[in-house]
């Protein structure tokens, strides 16, 4: 094993408790003995499976559309390239409520794309579940094209060339060359914006509003106990950590491109 | 059977190529690094389009000014330089990758290659001479019309590079292009050699005629011999450096001559009243070859001498020394250009 400088051990470390210190405030002050009843309560439920079936449910759409924006941006090369990446990365230094703002005024009823889907389709985003899957696909898309961008930039492209030169087709190609090479990069990608997902607040409160059993996720469940029930709030924090935990620990950690 | 005639622009040249290569022939391809080989290798394969001009796979035009086969389509072996293996399936699933491949000639050409005790490895575990082996069944197992290979034997182990001449020497059934620096894998492997150079060949013959008379200091050096351009005004030759030297037979015009290094005979002392070709030259390297010493020389010519173990005890001869070549008229090989 590799012997790592005694600095590098003293800042890590440092930095490690910094992070950990939130999570140790938060369960010092955890109401451990009435716990059981306020997990129990409807609005945690709700507010629980709401984020897992948003989060989710934006994970497949990120990954539907992703992919092909990533290789997209790592295979092309036309000049305004570099404006195009900044604009798909744009939601990442966001902030969120911006996002949601912006949201609004394209998805809204008076929004250019908003009007349309709803003379044509009768279809309405905002202030509905599917706006808070929508917001969260906005705001978590960027963590999976960077991930997925990055390992099609790592293939050799002769490889594939290769490929080619043997007979084989385009869908073959794919999925016996290209796929197993940015798979782990795709899971390690799905999992970071899944958990971006997850944690959204600001685009999701401003686009799809705080309406329990609907657009009401844990971050919004727990911004309106806060104000009304402490104790709650810290009950559903610990919702929040733990299925976070439950996710990244096999996925994220599991798919790291190995050294 | 391959026929290339065209020309696609590159960044520093243009690679400009007439080649014909027919069915059960093995050319090899030389030249210096960058002179545009590997590109040449591409362009056939489909992954450069051709600037002007066209290229025919058995009399079908595969690349042309409207029209452009892709390289899925061209049925073309390529062995890319760093083989480009897949590395996360098995030797066995890489041989078999092309939908061409059958199973029959796929575990044919396993025992072939002498990979069946790999055949089940992962091809990113395998070592260089078995990636190359990998590499090289794999484009023969997509039974391809023509065969592309890229310093197939470079860097190789002795077992490796032997079964791959083997393979090279008997199955003679696709038109093969073979890229290579060593001048007696050409010769033993192939039919013809072509020399490129900066994107034009220079030379296309077959090896013996190559080596009897190189048309450039490349082709020269490749086979060991002297190459100098001159002038020639009847039994004297000027080169472009403004040196004299003396022919055996009177001749006029451009002229190329090579100087075989064994007739260079070297003097401490100049001498004197011999027929000969006299030059004063300066010791830049000595290399001991077998029985032979190599040596650089420069001065009024840039040139390789080699004399006899004895003769390089007895002259005493150290790098930076101070020396004569001297060389008959008669030894000089003189060819109009």
């Amino acid at each position: 094993m590799n012997r790592i400088p005694k600095t590098v051990v003293l800042f890590a470390t440092i930095a490690i408790l910094f992070l950990l210190s939130p999570l140790i405030g938060l369960l010092q002050r955890m109401p451990w003995s009435g716990l059981a009843d306020l997990l129990g309560s409807d609005v945690v439920l709700d507010a629980f499976l709401l984020s897992l079936f948003v989060s989710f449910s934006a994970a497949l759409v990120v990954f539907v559309f992703g992919i092909p924006i990533a290789w997209f941006l790592a295979r092309s090369n036309f000049s305004f390239m570099k404006l195009l990446r900044a604009v798909v990365l744009l939601p990442m230094v966001l902030p969120p409520v911006v996002g949601g703002t912006a949201l609004l005024f394209a998805f809204g009823r008076q929004g250019f794309l908003g009007k349309w889907l709803s003379d044509w389709f009768g279809l309405t985003l905002p202030f509905t579940t599917a706006g808070s899957v929508v917001a969260a696909v906005f705001v978590s898309m960027p963590f999976f094209v960077v991930a997925v961008e990055s390992a099609f930039r790592s293939i050799n492209e002769d490889l594939e060339k290769t490929a080619e030169t043997l007979g084989a087709s385009s869908p073959k190609i794919f999925l016996r060359i290209t796929l197993p090479r940015i798979f782990p990069s795709i899971i390690a990608g799905l999992a970071l914006s899944w958990a971006r997902a997850l944690g959204e607040f600001g685009a999701t409160i401003t686009f799809a509003g705080n309406m329990p059993g609907e657009t009401q996720t844990l971050p919004l469940a727990i911004f309106l106990a806060l104000e009304t029930k402490p104790e709650a709030a810290l009950a559903l924090s610990l919702v929040m950590i733990a299925t976070s935990l439950a996710i990244l620990i096999p996925f994220r950690d599991q798919w790291l491109p190995s050294r | 059977m391959l026929q290339l005639n065209g020309s696609l622009d590159l960044e520093h040249f243009t690679l400009k190529v007439k080649l014909q290569i027919d069915k059960n022939e093995t050319v090899s391809l030389l030249g210096p690094n960058g002179s545009g080989k590997s590109t040449l290798l591409r362009l056939i394969c489909g992954l450069e389009k051709l600037t002007t001009g066209n290229l025919r796979i058995n009399k079908n035009i595969v690349d042309s000014e409207n029209a452009f086969l892709h390289s899925r389509f061209r049925n073309i072996g390529w062995v890319p330089q760093n083989q480009m293996l897949f590395d996360h399936l098995t030797v066995k699933q890489n041989i078999e990758f092309s939908p061409n491949s059958s199973k029959k000639d796929v575990s044919e050409l396993i025992e072939l290659f002498d990979l069946e005790h790999v055949q089940d490895k992962k091809a990113g575990n395998c070592s260089g001479g078995e990636s190359q082996r990998v590499a090289i069944t794999r484009a023969i197992a997509s039974k391809p019309q023509v065969l592309l290979l890229d310093e197939p034997s470079t860097g190789l182990d002795e077992k490796s590079k032997q079964t791959i001449h083997r393979y090279l020497k008997t199955q003679k059934r696709v038109a093969t292009l073979l890229i290579t620096h060593d001048p007696l894998e050409a010769a033993s492997l192939s039919e013809r050699l072509i020399i490129l150079e900066k994107g034009e060949i220079t030379q296309s013959g077959t090896p013996d005629e190559v080596r009897n008379s190189p048309a450039t200091p490349y082709s020269a050096s490749l086979v060991g011999l002297n190459f100098v351009h001159a002038l020639a005004d009847g039994l004297v030759a000027m080169t472009n450096k403004g040196v004299e030297l003396i022919l055996s037979e009177s001749i006029q015009g451009q002229v190329n001559i090579v100087i075989p290094p064994k007739s260079i005979a070297l003097y401490k002392e100049k001498p004197i009243g011999s027929p000969r070709n006299v030059l004063k030259a300066k010791i830049l390297e000595i290399n001991h070859v077998g029985g032979n010493v190599r040596i650089n020389l420069d001065g009024e010519l840039n040139f390789i001498a080699e004399i006899t173990n004895n003769a390089f005890k007895v002259l005493n001869l150290h790098k930076g020394d101070e020396v004569w070549a001297a060389f008959k008229a008669t030894e000089l090989i003189t060819t109009p250009t």
